[in-house]
């Protein structure tokens, strides 16, 4: 007789980290689709420029890491939301720079789990502040954060935005959609409510502050605010695995992107630079609340 | 409102039911290996010799120092050796090997006056019963002098929450009268005004049951019910006990002696060391798993080897690989053979197929914070298996790490299959022995 001997506990749930990401990579792949019936073919190529840069990134350097193609489909998420995330106008070119570096930049943290930046935002800040450099409309046409900050304001059309009829980057501009997906991941415990309570209280209030009460609700709306909640601020690796600190977090995240969107701060890319900021300090919050995690002393 | 204990996992439910079957005493073995203390090592020493006839209840361990437990021989016999043995949970003790020589006299207590309180507690001490939730100390030690009539609840558990353990149930379904007789006796002991039974939503079923069996026989007996989450391991008698007396869901540190939580298994063999004078020599295990032909709950003498019960009930398919836990599917030990026994600390015995376990390669951990959410002790599973995994055993004392009561349940969620309770409880053992 042979018995196998292995340590308790013997059974674990069904869900993995594979299924997890797809799932994802499912609902940001609905975005991208949007933005495919809306721009059309440049649609199609910034994607396809995009998921190329990433998918060969990944197995060049996975090749080199662990000798395996692949070792998980994070890549797929981030392929795809820095697609949703690519102004309309770029060049595929820059699209390639942009898939490379988000893959490149995990990597080099050391891996799924390591990076210390959300792949996708690190990658299009950078693209964001070297297109700043350049005069260049990458947007085709005045954004709605645009008009908001600096163009008369009564352009804007609510319906327009929560449509998304008006001029954004690729997937990110349909916000009925993505509240739709963000009720489907809540249920399924892929995304938490706390970030997303916190950031938009914390947005909310920067934006009352700085622009009024009554901008508030355009505010948010425009400038990929919603689609960065739902999808990039939720990405487990950067973000807290406390409750309280996740809290703290989106809080400060909510507090950053409102100062930055209201104050004109890198216009577009304000959000994903407020993101890369946020990331830097989630650690932090985890080891400063790490202390109230002790057990409790087992008496016999 | 069911209570809520801190974090936990929902583990699919069992479909078996095996706690509607009848309870039935395993078929004596030839020979039995009696260990000689629990596991958690309080110190004891035998009183037989080898060559010594022995009867079945007769005195064969008796405690050295002021907190060990009695042990009584399971059988009537020889005593051939004692030698030094395996345990089921891994430990090298003193066993007692005793020889059945197939009379059937048994040695009893003689019978109690008055079963006041006082007379009561002292049976509790001598009779032998030990915990099996806190790796065997004996019962009595939870209830002191102090305790006594103190008009303290007692709380009594009838329902498991691990999927290969029924043996809660099965008592109260089968053995009604003397799991009630138990409670009342320790009832009595506190002189509490009522007793609390505590199940969980997946045993309406037994509540029902033990509910209709209480209005027909106990009209005078004063009772509730609470029902728990159905979250393992919210059966824990530790974490219910102070689920009790804090109030809180968060731990802190509290005196444990003020909640008094008993489990239907405790309250049955109380009854019998009362009732019929019986000392305790014997516990209803649950023996489950694919891997066998008769899976119940067994009446199991101590010291029954695991091959004599796997002979009795039956193996299905002995040419593939399967485990031999002693214990259920989240915290039970694998074993590397059939020559260990059972003793009064074990649950259940589980003999388990390809079909039953999981076995995953591990990925790099995702921060995704999910272990750090079930784990019922307040602890940080993900920066715990941190400091394992780069041997800082200093900060990973600091971060809780010999509070983990190793249920299992941070590796159970992890998406990324970590190891997590795996390399959290064999450090923890490293670390508790080196303060020995
Ligand atoms: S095994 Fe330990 S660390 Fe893991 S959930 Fe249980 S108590 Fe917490
Ligand atoms: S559940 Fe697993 S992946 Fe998630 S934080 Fe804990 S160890 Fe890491």
């Amino acid at each position: 007789m042979k018995y196998l001997v292995t340590p308790a506990p013997h059974r674990y749930s069904r869900s993995t980290i594979t299924d997890m990401y797809i799932t994802i990579a499912i609902g940001v792949f609905g975005c991208v689709l949007c933005g495919i019936i809306n721009y059309k073919l440049n649609a199609i190529y910034i994607l396809l420029a995009c998921m190329s840069a990433c998918v060969i990134t990944e197995i060049l350097f996975s090749l080199i890491n662990y000798k395996k193609p692949f070792m998980d489909y994070s890549f797929l998420v981030t392929g795809l939301v820095l697609t949703s995330i690519m102004p309309i106008n770029i060049p595929w070119y820059f699209a390639c720079i942009a898939g490379f570096i988000a893959i490149a930049s995990k990597y080099l943290f050391g891996g799924l789990g390591n990076n210390l930046f959300n792949p996708a935002a690190l990658s299009r800040s950078i693209i964001g502040v070297m297109l700043a450099g350049m005069s260049f409309d990458y947007f085709g046409g005045d954004t709605p954060l645009g008009i908001l900050l600096t163009g008369d304001k009564s352009l804007i059309n609510l319906n327009d935005l929560v449509l998304g009829n008006s001029v954004s980057a690729i997937g990110t501009g349909c916000i009925v959609l993505i509240l739709v997906l963000c009720v489907i991941a809540l249920a399924l415990k892929l995304i938490k409510w706390e970030n997303i309570l916190f950031s938009v209280a914390g947005f909310a209030l920067m934006v009352c502050i700085f622009m009024g009460g009554k901008n508030v609700i355009p505010m948010l709306m425009s400038g990929s605010f919603v689609f960065v909640v739902v999808f990039m601020l939720q990405d487990p690796t950067t973000s807290s695995y406390g409750f309280s600190a996740r809290c703290l977090n989106a809080l400060l995240f909510g507090v950053l992107a409102g100062t930055m969107m209201s104050k004109n701060i890198m216009g577009e890319t304000a959000v994903f630079l407020a993101l890369l900021i946020t990331n830097v300090f989630s650690p932090a919050w985890d080891r400063l609340l790490l202390v109230f995690h002790k057990g409790v002393k087992k008496h016999d | 409102m069911a209570i809520n204990l801190l974090g936990g996992v929902k583990l699919p439910k069992n479909n078996e039911n095996l706690q509607y079957k009848d309870i039935t005493e395993i078929k004596p073995p030839e020979v039995y290996a009696v260990p000689v203390v629990t596991s958690n090592g309080l110190p004891a020493e035998p009183v037989v010799k080898i060559g010594d006839e022995v009867e079945e209840g007769q005195l064969i361990v008796k405690p050295t120092g002021s907190r060990g437990s009695f042990v009584y021989s399971p059988t009537c016999g020889k005593v051939v050796s004692i030698i030094d043995k395996f345990t089921p949970k891994g430990k090298k003790i003193q066993h007692i090997i005793i020889k059945n020589n197939g009379k059937l006299t048994t040695h009893t207590f003689s019978p109690l006056k008055d079963k006041t309180a006082k007379e009561l507690l002292k049976r509790l001490a001598l009779c032998g019963l030990v915990d099996a939730n806190f790796g065997g100390t004996p019962t009595y030690l939870r209830y002191t002098l102090s305790a006594i009539e103190r008009k303290f609840t007692l709380y009594v558990v009838i329902s498991n929450t691990d999927p290969y353990i029924s043996s809660n149930e099965a008592l109260v379904i089968n053995r009604t009268a003397e799991v009630v007789g138990g409670a009342k006796y320790f009832a009595r002991i506190l002189a509490s005004k009522k007793i609390v039974f505590v199940y969980n939503g997946r045993a309406k079923k037994t509540k029902k049951l033990l509910k209709k069996y209480l209005k027909a026989h106990e009209p005078q007996l004063k009772y509730s019910f609470k029902e728990i989450s159905n979250n393992y391991p919210s059966d824990n008698i530790m974490l219910l006990m102070h689920r009790f007396k804090t109030k809180t869901k968060l731990f802190t540190e509290g005196d444990y002696k003020k909640a008094f939580v008993e489990d239907a298994i405790t309250c049955y063999n109380f009854f019998n060391a009362v009732e019929f004078n019986m000392p305790v020599n014997s516990r209803v295990v649950t023996v489950g798993g694919n891997n066998i032909d008769k899976k119940g709950n067994y009446i199991v003498k101590n010291g029954t080897s695991f091959e004599h019960i796997l002979n009795v009930v039956g193996t299905v398919d002995d040419k593939k690989p399967f485990k031999i836990l002693n214990g259920g599917i989240m915290t039970g030990m694998c074993q590397y053979t059939t020559d260990v026994s059972c003793n009064l600390e074990t649950r259940t015995v589980s003999f388990i197929n390809e079909s039953e376990f999981d076995m995953q390669d591990e990925s790099p951990c995702i921060n995704c914070g999910r272990c750090v959410s079930v784990c019922p002790m307040n602890l940080v599973p993900n920066v715990l298996d941190d400091y394992c995994v780069n041997r800082k055993h200093f900060d990973a004392e600091k971060h809780g790490l010999k509070s983990c009561i190793e249920c299992g349940c941070c590796s159970y969620v992890c998406p990324s299959k970590r190891y997590l309770t795996q390399r959290i409880s064999t450090v923890k053992k490293q670390v508790e022995g080196g303060d020995k």
